[in-house]
């Protein structure tokens, strides 16, 4: 039977489409293998600072890996607060196809956003102290401490140094963390070491001049004062008061990179506790600073830097690994194993899907951090 | 004894930096009705200026800059954003538009300059006096010295006979139009004035409390408070309502708490507008807050 032209043609233009449609199942195959991680974070706005250090976490991580990435990152910016998180967390899963979420940074964003995370069921990773994010939600992972690990390595280093007939103040924000914290700290030292606190005193932020606060302290005389407030500004405000009223006494505080730079040699002998800090000298963190300077505008990568580029590098490797869609992620996840990140160097997530429990102590030394020695 | 003087010291040295805020709302106010918001932004632009801008700068020359671009920024602001939607809506529509105004400014800065938070080494120095247990710092003799020459020298302009045709245009602005008052000339005027007030309590205030583009939030509503707590119609009595405010807020925090004193501030505020709305520096006018 003779073959007429149209066929040979219709036959070729065949051929033609099902080499090219297999080609493209297989650069199909290839972008699937790329997972949309939609990171939403508070890149503007008053919390601004944070979002910025998760960024240059993330920027860090992606960096690191290089061609090996597996992952891309999408930002969503949600400074302008809680709704603008929802609508950028339901977004990115809904129409840009997102497989897991990174961010926010701040709990009254992280609060109604898990919701919507947890309806998809995708994977969440949330660089924060609050462990009751966690709860009731089996997409979620933490990446921190909790506060009461900081606590804990304050009172231990108090008992250690404290002299007979010393005592121990405490100025705290009038807020959920200062007070929590204070809590933690005053029944820490009365139960487990006997210290009792002689005076709490809170603190209401925002205030140009702590004055009369430093000067209630001061008429104790107090060896240590537990210094429980976030912003930078208000606590050089703070020790460059305790300098000038004359209150001599060494400050302990949660961590917080910029208050070595904000108060200048005010912050001279501060100790700090966190996850994670750049200790002078690590050749380690000095590599970390380095290339997280070079990945996002911040001056000092502080534990939200570094806990994000372990959220990032842990969420890269369950990809790597095989684990693709949102709910093999989470799975993957929760069975992440010796995971080598920054902030911990053989880390795991706990039943309460958090990664990282310890807690590291550092003092502020000309601008730089210099370890606390062993007490 | 040392410990209440000292707590005066304290709260006279933030009383009379809210006091350059407070004769800001109250020079716009006596001659627009306005209450302009942006104020605190402002204040916290002057504070980039000196601090961030012209940090390389000899600070006289750097202040001298610095208020002269707050004082530009506020005629400014005035003449392109304000000035229309006063002519044509009125007073409630500008304070609205204000709002607006100072979250633009907060989140250029925060773009052009991030969100950090800086350091603001005081001009006057880190010295230390130190008086029979009283410390005074170097930069509180240098605001007091700084904000109240400043207060002075608008209180005293504001008692001249010129003044009176502000006074004229708050009442009745045609009237005053036909009776050959240039009004816009004289607002104009008052806005560089409130506009290089702000910015020297944005100079002075950046080392009590750092620099974020957040900064001036507070020292806005503040400042408010205690011109209201004055009386928000004269310039004199608006910046006495607002050192009292910083002596009462002071005293409050030394000896009953230092965590209640915003409800203080806006307790304040609530009883002065319900009992004596013109403040309690002023005898005659009823201020339209």
């Amino acid at each position: 039977m003779k073959k007429s032209p149209t066929l040979k043609i219709f036959a070729l233009a065949t051929t033609t489409a099902l080499a090219l449609a297999g080609c493209g199942s297989s650069a199909g195959a290839g972008s699937d293998k790329e997972v949309r991680v939609a990171a939403v974070l508070e890149l503007t706005g008053q919390f601004a600072g944070f979002g910025q250090q998760a960024k240059a976490g993330i920027e860090a991580a992606l960096a690191e890996a290089g061609g090996s990435s597996h992952i891309s990152v999408k930002y969503y910016d949600c400074g302008a607060g809680a709704e603008a998180c929802v609508n950028a967390a339901r977004h990115a899963i809904t129409a840009d196809g997102a497989s897991a979420v990174i961010g926010p940074m701040v709990s009254l964003n992280l609060i109604p956003t898990e919701a919507v995370t947890t309806q998809f069921s995708v994977p969440q990773l949330m660089v924060t102290v609050n462990k009751s994010l966690t709860d009731g939600h089996p997409n979620v992972f933490r990446f921190g401490n909790t506060e009461i690990a900081n606590n804990e390595v304050q009172a231990k280093l108090i008992a250690s140094r404290i002299k007979p007939g010393q005592k121990v103040v405490i100025m705290a924000a009038a807020n959920d963390f200062g007070q929590e914290a204070a809590a933690n700290l005053t029944e820490l030292l009365k139960t487990k070491y006997g210290i009792s606190v002689a005076e709490k005193i809170d603190l209401q932020l925002g205030q140009p001049d702590y004055t009369p606060a430093l000067l209630r302290a001061r008429a104790q005389k107090p060896a240590f004062v537990a210094l429980y407030t976030q912003p930078a500004a208000d606590v050089a405000s703070i020790l460059k008061g305790a300098k000038a009223t004359g209150l001599d006494t060494q400050f302990l505080m949660d961590a917080n990179p910029d208050v070595a730079s904000v108060a200048g040699a005010a912050s001279n002998g501060v100790i700090q506790a966190g996850p994670w800090f750049p200790i002078k000298g690590d050749a380690q963190d000095a590599k970390f600073v380095d290339l997280a300077r070079k990945s996002a505008d911040i001056q000092q990568p502080s534990w939200v830097t570094a806990m994000t580029h372990d959220a990032t590098a842990a969420l890269n490797e369950v990809v790597t690994n095989g684990a693709t869609k949102p709910k093999a992620i989470t799975t993957a996840l929760g069975q992440l194993n010796g995971f080598h990140g920054i902030a911990q160097s053989e880390g795991d997530f706990d039943s309460e899907r958090t990664y990282m429990r310890m807690c590291q102590l550092a003092q502020i030394d000309n601008g730089d951090y210099v370890e606390v020695p062993e007490q | 004894m040392s410990e209440l003087v000292q707590l005066l010291v304290a709260g006279v040295t933030v009383g009379i930096i809210y006091a350059t805020i407070a004769v800001g709302y109250a020079t716009i106010y006596s001659a627009t009705g306005v209450i302009s918001f942006t104020l605190g932004a402002q204040a916290m632009v002057s504070g980039y200026l000196f601090y961030v801008v012209l940090a390389p700068w000899p600070p006289l020359p750097s202040a001298v800059a610095s208020v002269a671009l707050g004082a530009i920024t506020s005629l400014a602001l005035w003449i392109v954003v304000f000035e229309p939607i006063f002519r044509r809506e009125g007073a409630m529509p500008t304070v609205i538009a204000s709002f607006a105004v100072s979250v633009v400014m907060q989140e250029t800065v925060r773009i052009l300059a991030s969100a950090d938070v800086r350091a603001a080494p005081s001009p006057f120095g880190e010295s230390i006096l130190r008086i029979r247990g009283v410390a005074i710092t170097a930069h509180t003799l240098g605001t007091i010295a700084m904000a109240g020459i400043l207060l002075a020298a608008v209180g005293l302009a504001f008692r001249s006979r010129r003044a009176l045709l502000v006074k004229a245009i708050f009442q009745d602005r045609m009237m005053a139009q036909a009776l050959g008052v240039k009004d816009s000339m004289i607002i104009n005027l008052i806005f560089l004035v409130s506009g290089a007030a702000t910015a020297v309590a944005g100079v002075l205030l950046a080392p009590l409390s750092s620099l974020t583009p957040f900064t001036g939030v507070y020292i806005a509503l503040v400042g408010f408070v205690g011109a209201t707590l004055g009386g928000i119609t004269g310039v004199a009595a608006s910046a006495l309502g607002a050192i009292l405010l910083g002596v009462v807020q002071s005293l409050f925090a030394g000896y009953v708490s230092a965590s209640y004193t915003n409800a203080l501030v806006f307790g304040v505020l609530a009883v002065v507008l319900i009992l004596k709305p013109s403040g309690l520096l002023t005898t005659h006018e009823r201020a339209r807050v």
